[in-house]
């Protein structure tokens, strides 16, 4: 499903979720008893709900396992959700993300539409279209970076490289090369350990003078990070809250500044 | 003993039903459901007596599990799904002819896991819980028109995850 849901796919969910009310409900049930296709639609979101209960009610009559009771918990008195290795590692990663934010002050970053709204539009485009994909969500994989980097450097004639965002926990899964109004464009894909997915968008053109100025756009879905040098744009799109999808775009553009600064 | 307590009792079956359903792996859920309660005891003093208490422990239990997710996949530890060409799943079309035969023969449970986290939340809220969008809403921290169209999104790919049964790659062959 490459589309956003219209309202009939939002009354057909609520409708099966019992949050209509009886006129809305009434009126949906009249719609779906002359349209075979949605009725059958709704049959099967009913049945997906009756099978993940079927699935998990089972819990509900086993046992509790006596550590889990509060005064067990509480007796113990030991703080164990920080004993565990990977809350440790979470709080280090918290530490090391105020770290970043520190180091990137300088980037100014300015709310709102800008000129540069139409390609933000061809980047969320090429997301709403891909981010879904269960199986090709990339044309190449990142499992030869040094590949996947010189085709798309080749094909859109700009030096390319895919940042390394595994720090702020995102995966590079590979790349596609995209047809844009300005020739061939390249949309590299990331995947948190969520199956979270945010893209970068590269196009050649003039983007601007690549002063540190990160753009938010956003819409149905999705959050954007825009920037430009002289000859290429470059956007993050991603269903992140803004703050979030920030702190990644902050890094992919201080490894691309970084990287032009040592050429 | 507060009766702040022996509510938090009362909810641990639905607690490890919510923890079941969002990491799948038994032991790992059940981690999940005594960090919460003690994150939960600690805080006590932050619950608003007369307020909804379930609703409160899944939005702490689900923060828990977003921040060890983050760690887990900052530390490049964990299940990261292979997408050689051996590793994807096999496309087949749906038989729609047979609708119930798929609804059979599919796994539920495998086709979940298959969401990302912000459809599959809102879903396992909603349909396995029984969490109107307004809770839902408040637990994940987003307006009530976000859960609406990402519960859209998420039933609808899990319908056609389910449709796309693969069917296996030895034994029977189906003949004309």
């Amino acid at each position: 499903m490459t589309t956003n849901p219209d309202n009939r796919d939002l009354e057909i969910n609520a409708l099966v979720d019992g949050e209509l009310d009886a006129h809305t409900r009434a009126e949906v049930e009249v719609w779906l008893a002359n349209n075979p296709r949605s009725a059958e639609r709704a049959r099967q979101y009913r049945q997906i709900n009756a099978d993940l209960h079927k699935a998990f009610d089972g819990v509900l009559d086993e046992p509790v396992p006596a550590a889990l009771h509060p005064a067990i918990i509480a007796a113990r008195r030991t703080p164990g959700f920080w004993r565990r290795p990977a809350m440790a590692a979470a709080a280090a990663l918290l530490v090391m993300v105020g770290g970043l934010g520190a180091w990137t002050a300088s980037a100014i970053l300015v709310p709102g539409p800008t000129a540069s709204d139409a390609l933000v539009a061809e980047a969320a485009r090429a997301y709403a279209v891909y981010e879904p994909e269960l199986l090709h969500p990339v044309e190449v994989t990142a499992a030869d970076p040094d590949h996947l980097n010189n085709w798309l450097s080749n094909r859109t004639g700009r030096t390319l490289a895919a940042p390394d965002l595994t720090a702020s926990g995102f995966r590079l899964l590979g790349g596609r090369l995209l047809p844009s109004t300005v020739g061939p464009a390249a949309q590299f894909m990331y995947q948190d350990m969520s199956l979270q997915r945010v893209t970068l968008y590269l196009r050649p053109g003039n983007g601007g003078d690549g002063a540190g100025e990160l753009r938010l756009a956003s819409g149905e879905g999705w959050n954007a990070f825009s920037w430009g040098y002289s000859r290429i744009s470059v956007v993050m799109v991603g269903d992140l809250a803004a703050d979030d999808l920030r702190t990644l775009a902050e890094s992919a553009y201080e490894q691309a500044n970084a990287r032009s600064a040592g050429q | 003993v507060p009766a702040e307590t022996d509510r938090i009792v009362a909810e641990l079956p639905r607690l490890r039903r919510f923890a079941r359903a969002l990491c799948a792996d038994p032991g790992v859920a059940d981690d999940l459901v005594q960090d919460c309660v003690e994150r939960a005891l600690g805080r006590l003093k932050m619950f608003r007596a007369g307020t909804n208490l379930r609703a409160w422990l899944f939005t702490i239990m689900r923060n828990i599990y977003i921040s060890s997710l983050r760690a887990k996949s900052a530390s490049g530890e964990g299940n990261m799904r292979s997408l050689d060409a051996e590793g994807a799943p096999l496309p087949v079309p749906a038989n729609l002819d047979t609708p119930e035969a798929i609804m059979g023969a599919r796994d539920i449970v495998h086709a979940l896991e298959q969401l990302p986290l912000p459809q599959r939340e809102v879903l396992v809220l909603v349909a396995l819980e029984g969490m109107s969008y307004l809770e839902t809403s408040q637990i994940i921290g987003v307006p009530t028109g976000t859960v609406m169209s990402r519960l859209a999104r998420s039933r609808e790919k899990l319908r056609q995850i389910l449709n796309a049964n693969p069917v296996p790659r030895t034994g029977l062959r189906s003949v004309k």
